[in-house]
């Protein structure tokens, strides 16, 4: 289908994206367009006015320091390909690969993807599991929020109608760290029916991430699992503990699964994922 | 279909959307296959439909609007990028390739299209512009291509005539990762 009458308004910077935005129309944030543009074909969504942020120049930055500092503007082809990220935030180069094909991908933006928190996203869960902050602004001010209290379910995240992100920073990952990220699609690129992101450290347990998307309403933590295994160096999970988690998830049937079928696959995923992520750890 | 055009300079100037359209106007100055274009298009206007039904570039083709088929992909500042998702006013001061710039001004197929045709690789044809864009980017960029990269961007279209094998055939010649000779081809997967 074709979309709707809207409005079309490209931001020259942050500030004059922030002002359209509070006018009070029904209007939306345009990143790259890979996941509104879907909806406005097919008229799922059908704002008045998009303000399209993608070619502000303050927003269009990578920036490589003591952590990773991601531009709204920044796609995430431009972010995979970056020498610096995939030496140092491995995780984001192997999340990134999982999704869609490469045209979506020098589109769609990293920020997109978390604001769009989309609960089958490899990013939202990738933004948990290495503890990124991300940075949004409206007319009231700056704020910095942890991805743990970002992500609010469904698509939905802590974001105010009025407010944009303008970047996430990930921390440099501890010496010493093991990750991994697994995900069971259908098919290559396709949304994730199951995946997990696991970040184990050596020095400080208590920091240890396991995160599971695409079971439940957008990035989790299995708490469980990341208690039993701070006080072992086991690769192996006991399969008893690991049922337990199972039956504490309650996905939704879809098309391509039933909730049964992404529990097996969750399980399955996290079980590899941690022993991946323990031969990693040095 | 009517191309409103009137050639002033050597700019070629688009005219208006029709005069029924509610939505705000935009103008935009683009680069479309090498050529210097203006025109005046509205705010909910798809690239595809620009360049479709205003240019009359119709080799690029539109199955899914959202993004999933590919038939769509043309090249944004060199860039292969789904055109169903991306509004005309996007692309002002930017420039567009599609599948009716990728031969010689001669006429001459490029590599890709000629490898294409050497080797079988279309049936219908309605995946092949998009295909033919994304392959060529690949053709066109400095490093080395490797076999699985290809077949994860032979993934970006779909098509639902060839099984894949004669267009990563035609791939593989044009990229110079040579095909296997046919006797050597019996123990492959079928497509990406
Ligand atoms: C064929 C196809 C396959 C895909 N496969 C996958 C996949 O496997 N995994 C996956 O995770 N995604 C997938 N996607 C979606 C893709 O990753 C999107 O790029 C991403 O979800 C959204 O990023 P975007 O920059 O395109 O945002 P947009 O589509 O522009 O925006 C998405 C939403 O976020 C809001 N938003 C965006 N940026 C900001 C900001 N800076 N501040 C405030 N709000 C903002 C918008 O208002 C909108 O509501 C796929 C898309 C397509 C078309
Ligand atoms: S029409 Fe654009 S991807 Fe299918
Ligand atoms: S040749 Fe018919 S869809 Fe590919």
């Amino acid at each position: 289908m074709k979309p709707r009458a809207l409005d079309y308004v490209r931001a020259r910077s942050i500030d004059h994206a922030i002002e359209l935005l509070s006018t009070g129309a029904d209007a939306r944030v345009l990143a790259g367009g890979q996941s509104m543009m879907p909806a406005i074909n097919m008229r799922l969504a059908s704002p008045d006015v998009l303000i399209d942020i993608g070619r502000i120049d303050e927003l269009r930055s990578i920036e490589v320091g003591s952590h990773l500092r991601i531009g709204a503007a920044v796609t995430q082809a431009e972010v995979a390909g970056h020498p610096d990220v995939l030496h140092r935030w491995p995780m984001l180069t192997a999340a990134i690969a999982q999704i869609g094909q490469p045209p979506i991908r020098n589109r769609g933006t990293v920020c997109g993807s978390l604001a769009h928190n989309d609960p089958q996203a490899e990013l939202p869960a990738v933004a948990v599991a290495l503890e990124a902050v991300v940075t949004s602004q409206s007319r009231r001010g700056t704020r910095s929020i942890p991805a743990d209290e970002f992500f609010r379910g469904t698509f939905t995240t802590s974001l105010e109608d009025d407010e944009i992100v303008t970047a996430v920073d990930f921390p440099e990952p501890a010496l010493g760290q093991g990750w991994a990220f697994q995900e069971f699609s259908q098919q290559p690129g396709d949304l994730a029916t199951a995946g997990a992101a696991v970040v184990l450290n050596r020095r400080e347990a208590a920091a240890n991430r396991v995160v599971v998307f695409g079971v439940g309403v957008g990035p989790t933590r299995a708490t469980l699992i990341e208690e039993a295994i701070r006080y072992t160096t086991d690769p192996s999970l006991d399969p008893q503990l690991v049922d337990r988690w199972g039956a504490t998830l309650s996905p939704f049937d879809d098309a391509h699964a039933s909730a049964h079928t992404k529990v097996q696959h969750a399980k399955q995923i996290v079980v590899r994922a941690v022993a991946e992520a323990r031969g990693r750890m040095s | 279909m009517t191309e409103l055009t009137s050639t002033t300079s050597s700019r070629r100037r688009i005219l208006a959307p029709p005069a029924s359209e509610s939505t705000a106007r935009h103008e935009i100055a683009v680069q479309i296959n090498g050529e210097a274009i203006e025109a005046e298009v509205e705010s909910r206007l798809l690239l595809t439909d620009f360049l479709r039904e205003r240019l009359g570039l119709t080799g690029t083709h539109v199955g899914c609007e959202q993004g999933s088929c590919g038939a769509c992909t043309v090249l944004l500042d060199d860039v292969p990028i789904r055109s169903c998702l991306l509004l005309a006013p996007q692309i002002d001061g930017r420039s567009i390739r599609t599948v009716e710039g990728l031969a010689e001004r001669d006429g001459t197929p490029n590599k890709m299209q000629q490898a294409f045709c050497d080797h079988h690789g279309l049936q219908c044809g309605f995946c092949t512009p998009g295909l033919l864009i994304t392959l060529t980017s690949l053709a066109e960029r400095e490093v080395p291509v490797t076999l699985d990269e290809l077949d994860h961007h032979l993934d970006s279209s779909i098509c639902r005539c060839t099984g894949y094998m004669n267009i990563r055939n035609a791939a593989r010649y044009a990229l110079g990762l040579m095909p296997p000779r046919v006797e050597d081809r019996s123990g492959e997967r079928d497509g990406p």
